[in-house]
């Protein structure tokens, strides 16, 4: 339902998080982006502006991980989509991700991986939206979720591990 | 034992050593697979590196900016949506060009396709890109190249496709041809008429040279480019000033220091062509990288080469053809100042086409000043008159100078202020030298252009005295400033702040008040976050170091108006207590400072709609005022408009009335001479007449004004804004024809006085857009309020109010259209960012809610709308006389959503009493009572 108070809310979300990543991208050319400081600012202002109402932090740290995972499938599918058309009319001569960084191949196959780890393991693909997209440390995780750090971080090994099988099966072939 | 599952493995072994990991899980008696899988788990736990090890969003950089570049010959023959590319036209850093064909079109049409070397990723990039280049689409003339289609690539690459001119260009074709001196200008007076057209159009070229002025076969001139430097402008969304690719060769002295581009700026590249056509070389640059001091004439000597020599005729009558009124024409063209230039190509090409038929043109051989002195020696009389407005400049100086002097109060210093103290009577004896000689003109020259002389003078003079020139810089730019002539103050301004940055610490008082000045140019540009930082900036490093609490208490000042400008009311209430403070603990509670800063704290009371503390300090200001000032004196006068704001903002508008109609009557014993103050009092009463419904009283009002501004206060700045006013109220009365032409001749006064991308012109152009929304005009309606929005995203940057509001209108008009879900994506975003900073009351905010519902019923989301409609409602009938016009509107909206869930008693209640609204409005909306007649017969 696309009038649902809970998708507005994540919709705003969503586009928050996209323009202000956009913005400080442009801002600071070069400069990495503090996650933690990007989501916790978008969380204080959106509480002050009387028209966004959260349940409670984490409800926001979860919409917040997930718009950023949908921001990451975007800008890999365009990438991609910008290659399969380039093929066509041009040729890409260089496209120098380093290995270590995502590339939009590993971005879709990280999104894809995910989904089975949702299927695998709920509460580890939640652990990896907030750790990994929203920026949140595992402490705060336990903290939000009322988990003991020490569930938190078996998830966050379990689901690293898992991602990281799924991601080296399908993805650098492509990229 | 109950199986374990792959997880429960994975954390058991986890808890192991790592060597002691393989045996364990061994003993477990595993299913070879889940064997294979937890090993597998393990081995990638133990991998070091992962994607994942890096926040997301720090990757997000490199994931989103590709570092791709095109291989020309490898782009030859493919397909760039509908066309194909045939071969590589030329290339620059900024974009590549092809002739190209389309695809589908039964005969080749060859185009030109221009790949520009720019991604454009964000969603509103792109909207920006499109609007722009929808713009363009626009542009139709002979002598410009049309722009036939373009788009974004899905990788993010904007393209253009533009009409293919086979030709070469002016200078080459000239050449060629061996064109003589009376046809090279009437080849270039059709580049004016190009250039002349889209100027018109509001669009600037910013890159004006030969490579972009061809010459067909038929020998007709044909454009290219138009508007693409803009185009290809990545910092729009920067609040700094924007440095768009430019030819060094051909770009006017503005380009370099990111000065404001306007229509001038085009003249200025035409000068250096036209110059280069003439005399076969482009002109000198001097330092300030204008032209002014040059003769074309001069560079023509009898030793003149064969190759410089660009027509058949010999040197000598080349530099006769110069001399005169040629020389003067390029040198008007080529002025530093893009003031001095002619406004338009339109008016270089009159001047051009003057002289080819031997009419005496226009430009003369000296700036402005070098007239108005000459005015002034067979004026004596009258220049005398003049001295009474110098007093006041003259008393600006003294109080600037007496303030130095408590602050450098020393015996060390007295031949240092002796000194200065004769260099400022040396500068007023040249400001009156200079007004003493002259040539002929009807009228006494004014406040302003005495102003704009002295300013010319210190700035380019008192170089040995380089303190009391920044003083004079901040004095004379300060009172420009405060007169409204901001384009005169800001180079002054401009160079005090460079100065004082230079030369002074922040503990001196100038330094503070160049700064001050900078920000308060900024607040007049509508550039407030810039203006705040400038400020803040300023009192954090001058803190307690300076002495001049007048100085602190003008920063403030300026900090107070750029906070409210920006909807930081809160702040801006805080900022002005912090000045009563101030002005209470230094000059006491009955100086002049502490009335001052009342009135500023009951203006931002009046901003910031807090009702309560404007009704207490609007009173005690007016009170203050007639025991300080009596009954009869500006002051009062002022303290009484700022009451008649409260009234009217109080919803007690009979109250506002009476008072506004005393003020009125004061105006003329207070001030038998119309000035500013006139404009002030009747633009308020204009106002409490609009509020009490009085439309057409409001309207004569204004009428009244007009004829102030066509009278006894020419050229008095703010007549764009008043014709402005009055299209607002012809739009109000339903004469929308009307409302069009006082439009038309609001935005043609903004765009010659300001440019066409100057702030000012941004509000006319949006109410342009609702009058041409009015008269169904959609497409001239949504050019005019992109183009508006377009000016504020370039003034204030992406966040600014301003061009969100303008969401509004354009809503409306995708409504009127029928575009539902196109209206509600624009609406919802920019009803989120409203919200962050206005009450859910604010009228802005009402207008977005009800812009949302009426897209929802358009949508069919009828129970949504249902649903959103009664507290929107409440909330406009809470909010009072400033949102009841949307009342009507919101009630139809509510009948639409009622009848879409069936329940047609309820919708007809809705209509009925939109419709009883209705009929109580002057003048009655015909229109809209049919639409509602048209839904009441529709229920039946």
């Amino acid at each position: 339902m696309p009038n649902s108070p809970i998708d507005a809310l994540f919709s705003t979300v969503y586009e928050e998080l996209r323009s202000a990543a956009h913005n400080v991208r442009k801002r600071n050319q070069g400069d990495t982006l503090n996650t933690t400081l990007l989501v916790h600012e978008l969380y204080l202002r959106l509480r002050k502006s009387s028209g966004v109402e959260f349940a409670n932090k984490a409800q926001f740290f979860g919409y917040a991980g997930r718009a950023l995972r949908s921001i990451m499938v975007d800008h890999a599918r365009s990438r991609i989509a910008e290659r399969a058309r380039v093929n066509d009319i041009a040729v890409l001569l260089s496209s120098e991700t380093t290995p270590e960084l995502l590339s939009p191949a590993h971005a879709l196959g990280l999104d894809t991986a995910l989904k089975l780890l949702e299927v695998d393991d709920a509460r580890a693909a939640k652990v990896v939206e907030l750790h990994f997209f929203a920026g949140l440390t595992l402490a705060e995780i336990a903290e939000h979720l009322a988990l003991t750090s020490r569930t938190i971080d078996r998830d966050w090994r379990y689901a690293r591990a898992f991602l990281q099988t799924a991601l080296s099966d399908s993805g650098d072939g492509v990229s | 034992m109950p199986t374990k599952t792959i997880r429960e493995l994975f954390d058991a072994a986890l808890q192991l050593p790592i060597d002691t990991r393989a045996g364990w899980l061994a003993a477990q008696a595993l299913e070879p697979q889940i064997l294979a899988r937890v090993m597998q788990l393990l081995a990638a736990e133990h991998d070091s590196s992962s994607v994942l090890d890096r926040p997301f969003v720090e990757q997000l950089h490199g994931l989103a900016q590709p570092q791709e570049t095109f291989a020309t010959a490898k782009l030859i023959d493919t397909h760039i949506d509908g066309y194909r590319l045939l071969s590589l036209l030329g290339q620059g850093g900024m974009a590549q060009v092809f002739a190209a064909e389309r695809l589908d079109a039964d005969f080749h049409q060859q185009v030109a396709v221009k790949l520009l070397r720019r991604h454009l990723h964000s969603e509103l990039e792109l909207r920006l890109f499109q609007r722009e280049r929808q713009a363009l689409a626009s542009l139709e003339h002979p002598n410009i190249a049309r722009l036939l289609d373009g788009g974004v690539t899905a990788a993010g690459v904007p393209y253009l496709v533009m009409e293919l001119v086979r030709g070469v260009d002016l200078i080459q074709y000239a050449r060629q041809h061996n064109l003589s001196l009376r046809a090279r200008l009437a080849l270039f007076a059709q580049v004016c008429d190009g250039v002349n057209a889209a100027h018109r159009a509001l669009i600037v070229h910013r890159d004006i040279k030969p490579a972009n002025i061809l010459v067909n076969q038929t020998g007709v001139v044909k454009l290219l480019d138009f508007g693409v430097a803009k185009l290809l402008d990545e910092q729009i969304d920067q609040q700094m000033a924007t440095f768009a690719p430019l030819t060094p060769e051909y770009a006017a002295p503005e380009q370099f220091d990111g000065r404001a581009i306007t229509t001038a700026t085009d003249v200025f590249g035409l000068g250096v062509v036209l110059h280069e056509l003439l005399v076969g070389v482009r002109p000198a640059r001097g330092n300030g990288l204008g032209t002014d001091t040059a003769r074309a004439s001069d560079l023509i000597s009898t030793q003149t080469t064969l190759e410089l020599k660009p027509a058949p005729i010999s040197a000598p009558e080349l530099k006769r053809f110069l001399r005169g009124d040629i020389d003067n024409i390029l040198r008007q063209a080529l002025a530093a100042e893009p003031n001095a230039r002619y406004a338009s190509a339109g008016d270089l090409a009159a001047d051009l086409r003057r002289f080819l038929t031997g009419q005496p043109v226009q430009a003369h051989p000296a700036s402005g000043w070098y007239r108005t002195s000459k005015f002034v020696r067979r004026n004596r009389g009258a220049v005398l008159t003049c001295g009474v407005l110098l007093l006041g400049l003259v008393g600006s100086l003294i109080y600037a100078l007496s303030q130095a002097q408590i602050a450098r109060a020393q015996t060390a210093q007295a031949t240092l202020q002796a000194k200065r103290a004769q260099a400022t009577r040396d500068f007023l004896v040249q400001l009156f030298e200079v007004s003493e000689a002259g040539v002929a003109r009807t009228e006494i020259p004014s406040t302003d252009t005495l102003l704009r002389d002295g300013g010319k003078r210190v700035l380019h003079g008192l170089q040995d005295a380089p303190n009391l020139r920044i003083e004079l810089l901040n004095v004379i730019g300060g009172v420009q400033q405060s007169l409204g002539l901001s384009s005169d103050a800001k180079p002054l301004l401009d160079a005090a702040l460079m100065q004082a940055k230079l030369r002074l610490s922040p503990a001196d008082p100038q330094w503070l008040q160049a700064h001050t000045n900078s920000a308060q140019l900024a607040v007049d540009e509508n550039r407030f976050n810039p203006a705040i930082e400038t400020i803040t900036a300023a009192l954090l490093q001058s803190q307690d170091k300076n002495p001049d609490m007048r100085i602190r208490l003008g920063a403030l000042k300026t900090l107070a108006l750029a906070q409210s400008f920006s909807d930081q009311f809160k702040a801006a209430e805080l900022t002005t207590q912090q000045m009563q403070a101030l002005a209470k603990t230094t000059f006491g509670a009955a100086s002049i400072e502490s009335y001052d800063a009342l009135e500023l704290a009951t203006e931002i009371a009046y901003q910031a709609t807090n009702f309560a503390q404007n009704d207490l300090l609007s009173t005690q200001l007016l009170a203050q005022a007639n025991a300080r000032f009596g009954a009869l004196h500006a002051r009062t006068l002022e303290a009484k408009i700022a009451r008649i704001q409260f009234f009217s903002a109080a919803l007690r508008p009979s109250d506002a009335r009476v008072l506004a109609e005393s003020a009125a009557t004061d105006l003329a014993k207070v001030y038998p001479q119309p000035n500013e103050t006139h404009i002030i009092v009747l633009n308020a009463l204009s106002a409490v007449q609009f509020q009490t419904g009085d439309i057409d009283a409001s309207a004569n009002t204004l009428e009244q004004v007009n004829q102030l501004y066509l009278g006894p206060l020419k050229g008095h700045p703010g007549r764009d804004t008043l014709l402005n006013n009055l299209g607002a109220i012809r739009l109000k009365q339903l004469r929308f024809e009307e409302a069009l032409a006082l439009n038309t001749q609001a935005l043609a006064l903004a765009s010659a006085s300001f440019g066409a991308e100057h702030s000012q012109t941004a509000p006319i152009l949006r109410s342009r857009g609702q009058i041409l929304t009015q008269l169904q005009r959609f497409p001239e309606a949504m050019t005019a309020l992109l183009k508006a929005q377009q000016i504020y995203l370039a003034i204030d940057g992406l966040d600014s109010p301003l061009a969100l509001k303008i969401e509004l209108p354009i809503a409306d008009i995708a409504l009127r259209q029928g575009y539902g879900a196109k209206a509600l994506q624009s609406i919802r975003p920019a009803l989120v960012r409203l919200r962050q900073t206005n009450a859910e009351t604010h009228r802005d905010v009402l207008a977005a809610r009800l812009l949302k519902a009426r897209a929802l019923v358009l949508t069919k989301n009828y129970a949504d709308a249902a649903n959103n409609l009664p507290a929107l409602l409440a909330d406009i009938r809470n909010a009072g006389a400033v949102a009841t016009y949307l009342l009507p509107n919101a009630l139809m909206a509510q009948g639409d959503a009622l009848r879409g869930i069936g329940n047609n008693a309820a919708a007809r209640t809705a209509y009925q009493d939109a419709l009883t609204l209705r009929h109580a409005e002057k003048p009655v909306n015909q229109a809209a009572i049919a639409e509602l007649d048209q839904r009441l017969r529709g229920l039946q």
